[in-house]
């Protein structure tokens, strides 16, 4: 019986030290991180060190009030919104394709559509700006050519997704529907679009947050600075201006936006868990 | 699994072992694209010293990063940069019995000494370059320009950049050369202290000049304006005008009455550096044959002046481009002076000038934007009470 | 199962999509054999674009590894990988014998690196190395790295690791093991497919990072391969285009290399 609880003892012990340096890794540079940018939005600029001195709204006044970069944080919002409806339109039909396909073929499909994400994105986005002023000028420094950029960056994460809620759909279920007597459409909409929905909103998490927040493509897609997104703002103010405190006011601003409109996408998830091949892990 | 780590620990003994004994290290923090290269190295085998080249590509970023900690031994900021650095106590007076290759009483050109001079006789404001930099590049900023399709009677100041109806019309992304153009136009006594109307009659000038047909460009520059060229004028340094219009003969280069801005690059040593290893490149490169084939070879205006006179005479390789090399100060011309709050205020306005950029000037926020603030208000205050209310309800 | 047959606008629908995504990649496969120093005009065919990519002094510094934005892009992918996926291994393992209430504390903060847009991790790490005094170098890129790879590796390896079947480990307790002998002969054998997994995932994710690092470490000179591609994506040089078909072509064989293995598994079950 002293062995056991020796050993218990032991084991205990071992577990505590292995989880040591994970905590110290969240805890120092997880957690005190964003502790910190939130302290230093409201310090003034040039300030080092990590106890605060002094306290400013200067840096959120500073922001909200320029009406240009409210405009361009609402323009990356639609921005990310266009590449989201349209990472959709397109995604949302290839997905449902590939999971009529046969076994190979979608293994094919999948690895080719997969392929890209492991690619560099600069380089990606640089083999795009290379044809797009080859064979459509017009769309540099556009919206569209932005929307494009990122629709092209974005849309395996879409796909992805959206495949695997699909290709776990229980076909038992669209016979029965149909047995039933609902007609192809009606199965389309009541049943198949209600299962694949936790996908799909896991894609337009996917999509829409990195787009709202690109540095990349306006860079190098809208080299005029015609598209001026959020991102553009805070990578200026910190790599040309040496403005950290400003840029975490503006962080920070964005991450209460993005976090409203996470939370409602989240919200929406009704049908979370309710297909059966859906395991829950935590 | 044993033995992938067995193999990265070898490989972090073996790397570990490449990296360290190399012999004396010159860090040399420099803007991109600024020095021959074939220089570099043959100092590198004349001296044994090695030269680790960092760049950068903006004073501000220099500035920031010997703030930051980083170590080098020699830089070359231009002259506000020199100015700042040395109020701020961050790099070290030349010592110069030290510099053998070069004398600064009897070797600079002509138009740099009256420059230096302008700095250092300032009545209210006096420097002395000299004392804590040695000259590397010089020059000033002008307008260059298309002689095939820009008519020379448009050339009228720097208003012409307004012309983005008529040309392609290309900026320089950069808050001090946008800024410069505007206060310049709009009749700002001086480009250091500008009064607040000044200041927004600048800031006017430039969010009606930056229209959305208007490109805003920095180093894009040296391929954009290589025949054909992509635009018929650009804002551009003196010595990158040089540059191409050497490789490009259809090319001029414009100052505009009003005046411009002059500048000096120069040598600084940091706090700090190894300053013998500082001082040897400093004399390798301001040597009449190196300083010859820097200036060769990066187009930008030399400081020694048997060269830059050999270069412009009969003969020389930048004869046909005298105007442009041979930079004097005019009445109006100004030397950037460091002013702290001045460019904390530039930098910003920039950024909100560009954001601007192709957004009609009196449309306000626009519905747009209305819209999605509204939209995505509505969404956080929402959410943030429902959240509230599924707490309470929780309860 | 019923499989539909696929008609013909569906087909071309896909090949419209497979274009789009693979045209641009083969045009920069295509144009780093180009002669001219252009990136629009084919003038001819020629290796020398990649010569000058591998005798670049700042990509390949054969002399001195550590100036050499390629090694050092590896070097420190492989580096954090290690860190990462060791950190995150262990704490998977640990976290199945927590409490719940910790435990889902610990996941919800885990996670915030994982949902978070990067800028915002990045701003966040910049304002820490700033605060704590470290200059921007390559030791605060492996840091950063570590910081968002390890969240990673534990996603990866924490459902594995709570799959499995607490009684062996008991059993070796039994049968006289240490605490620390079951750890590395039975636990970790049954989750090394997710660990490998993790540290795939946390390679590529230090590999290809830009965002992170480029605040983090960019303007000190010190480089990674992303850092490289946009610092100089004003002043176009052709050896990109044949760094990147490097690049392409390393990830194209791994894909291959996948996709013959999963067809070989296929074909075993069939």
């Amino acid at each position: 019986m002293q062995e056991v609880i020796h050993q218990q003892k032991k084991k205990r012990k071992l577990e505590f030290y292995l989880g040591v340096p994970y905590y110290a890794v969240l805890i120092i540079l997880v957690v005190i991180p964003i502790f910190l940018m939130i302290v230093s939005s409201f310090q003034y600029d040039n300030q080092s060190g990590i106890f605060p001195i002094g306290f400013t709204l200067n840096h959120y006044l500073d922001f909200l009030k320029a009406t240009a970069f409210v405009r361009a944080m609402t323009s990356s919002l639609w921005i990310a919104l266009a590449t989201t409806l349209v990472t959709l339109i397109i995604g949302y039909p290839l997905a449902y394709l590939m999971t009529k396909m046969k076994t190979r073929t979608q293994i094919t499909m999948l690895l080719l559509i997969n392929a890209p994400m492991w690619i560099n994105m600069l380089l990606r986005v640089r083999a795009l700006e290379q044809i797009m002023r080859m064979f459509a000028p017009f769309l540099i420094d556009s919206f569209a050519g932005v929307v494009i950029g990122l629709v092209y960056v974005y849309l395996p994460f879409m796909v992805l997704p959206i495949y695997a809620v699909l290709s776990k759909i229980d076909y038992n279920l669209l016979e029965s529907a149909a047995d039933l007597g609902a007609s192809k459409t009606k199965t389309l909409i009541k049943v198949i679009i209600p299962l694949s929905l936790s996908g799909v909103l896991s894609g337009i998490l996917m999509v829409f947050l990195p787009a709202a927040t690109t540095i990349i493509i306006p860079q190098y897609l809208a080299p005029s600075q015609n598209i001026y997104m959020i991102g553009t703002l805070i990578e200026k103010s910190i790599i040309n201006n040496g403005r950290i405190s400003y840029a975490s006011a503006v962080a920070i601003v964005l991450s209460v936006v993005i976090l409203g409109i996470v939370y409602y996408i989240k919200k929406l998830d009704k049908y979370k868990g309710v297909n059966s091949n859906e395991k829950e892990v935590y | 699994m044993k033995k992938g780590l067995l193999l990265i620990v070898l490989l972090a003994f073996v790397f570990t072992l490449i990296s360290c004994e190399q012999g004396p290290t010159l860090r040399l923090y420099n803007w991109g694209e600024y020095i021959d290269d074939e220089l570099v190295q043959a100092f590198e085998e004349e001296s044994g010293i090695r030269v680790k080249q960092i760049a950068f590509d903006s004073n501000e970023v220099a500035i920031t990063q010997i703030k930051g900690g980083n170590q080098y031994d020699l830089v070359v900021p231009s002259d506000y940069a020199i100015e700042q650095l040395a109020i701020e106590e961050l790099i070290v007076s030349i010592d110069w019995s030290k510099i053998t290759t070069f004398s600064k009483d009897t070797d600079l050109a002509d138009g740099l000494s009256s420059i230096l001079a302008n700095v250092k006789n300032d009545a209210t404001d006096s420097f002395d370059l000299l004392e804590y930099a040695v000259p590397y590049f010089w020059g000033n900023v002008g307008i260059l320009y298309n002689t095939d399709t820009v008519n020379e009677n448009d050339l009228d100041g720097w208003d012409t950049l307004h012309l983005s109806d008529t040309y392609e019309i290309a900026f320089y992304n950069s808050a001090r050369d946008a800024f410069m153009p505007a206060l310049k136009a709009t009749g700002a006594l001086t480009i250091n202290h500008p009064t607040t109307a000044e200041f927004n009659a600048a800031v006017t000038w430039l969010s009606n000049g930056l229209t959305a047909q208007v490109s805003v460009i920095t180093d894009e520059i040296f391929d954009a304006m290589l025949d054909p060229a992509r635009y018929d004028m650009a804002v551009a340094y003196s010595g990158d005008a040089n540059y191409l219009m050497s490789e490009n003969d259809k090319l001029g280069f414009y100052v505009p009455e009003e005046g411009t801005n002059v500048w000096m690059d120069g040598f600084v040593i940091p706090k700090g550096a190894e300053e013998d290893l500082s001082y040897a490149f400093i004399n390798f490169m301001m040597d009449y044959e190196n300083a010859k084939q820097n200036t060769e070879y990066v187009g930008y205006s030399t400081p020694r002046k048997d060269v830059f006179d050999e270069m412009i005479s009969a003969g020389g390789t930048f004869e046909d481009y005298a105007d442009s090399y041979d930079v004097r100060i005019n009445a109006n011309d100004e030397v950037y002076r460091y002013n702290e709050d001045l460019k904390q205020q530039m930098d910003a306005k920039w950024q909100e000038i560009l954001a601007n950029k192709g957004f009609d000037q009196d449309e306000g926020l626009g519905t747009g934007t209305l819209i999605a603030i509204v939209g995505v208000g509505l969404l956080i205050v929402t959410s943030a009470v429902l959240g509230v209310i599924k707490k309470k309800k929780a309860v | 199962m019923k499989k539909k047959s696929i008609n013909l606008p569906n087909i071309l629908f896909l090949i419209f999509v497979l274009f789009f995504i693979y045209a641009p990649i083969v045009s920069i496969a295509v144009f780093s054999f180009n002669e001219a120093n252009s990136l629009t005009r084919w003038s001819g065919f020629t290796f020398d674009r990649y010569i000058e990519l591998f005798t670049d002094r700042e990509l390949f510094n054969w002399s001195n590894p550590r100036e050499s934005i390629v090694f050092m892009t590896l070097w420190i992918a492989v580096l954090s990988t290690f860190v990462s996926t060791v950190i995150g291994t262990l704490a998977a393992i640990t976290l199945t014998q927590t409490k719940r209430v910790i435990r889902d504390l610990t996941m919800t903060v885990n996670n915030i690196p994982i949902v978070s847009p990067e800028i915002i991790t990045a701003v966040s790490l910049l304002v820490l190395f700033g605060a704590m005094q470290i200059a921007p170098s390559y030791n605060t890129m492996l840091l950063a790295h570590i910081a968002f790879s390890t969240p990673y590796v534990l996603i990866t390896v924490y459902p594995k690791v709570k799959s499995l079947d607490p009684n062996i480990a008991d059993a070796a307790y039994d049968l006289g093991a240490s605490p620390l002998k079951a750890l590395i002969k039975v636990i970790l054998p049954q989750i090394k497919v997710a660990i490998i997994a993790g540290a795939a995932i946390a390679f590529t994710m230090s590999f290809d990072d830009f965002i992170i690092s480029y605040f983090v470490a960019g303007s000190s000179g010190d480089k990674n391969i992303s850092i490289y591609l946009y610092t100089n994506r004003l002043s176009p040089k052709p050896i990109i285009n044949a760094l990147s078909t490097i690049i392409l072509v390393i990830i194209g064989g791994k894909i291959m290399y996948d996709y013959f293995k999963s067809g070989k598994k296929m074909e075993e079950l069939e």
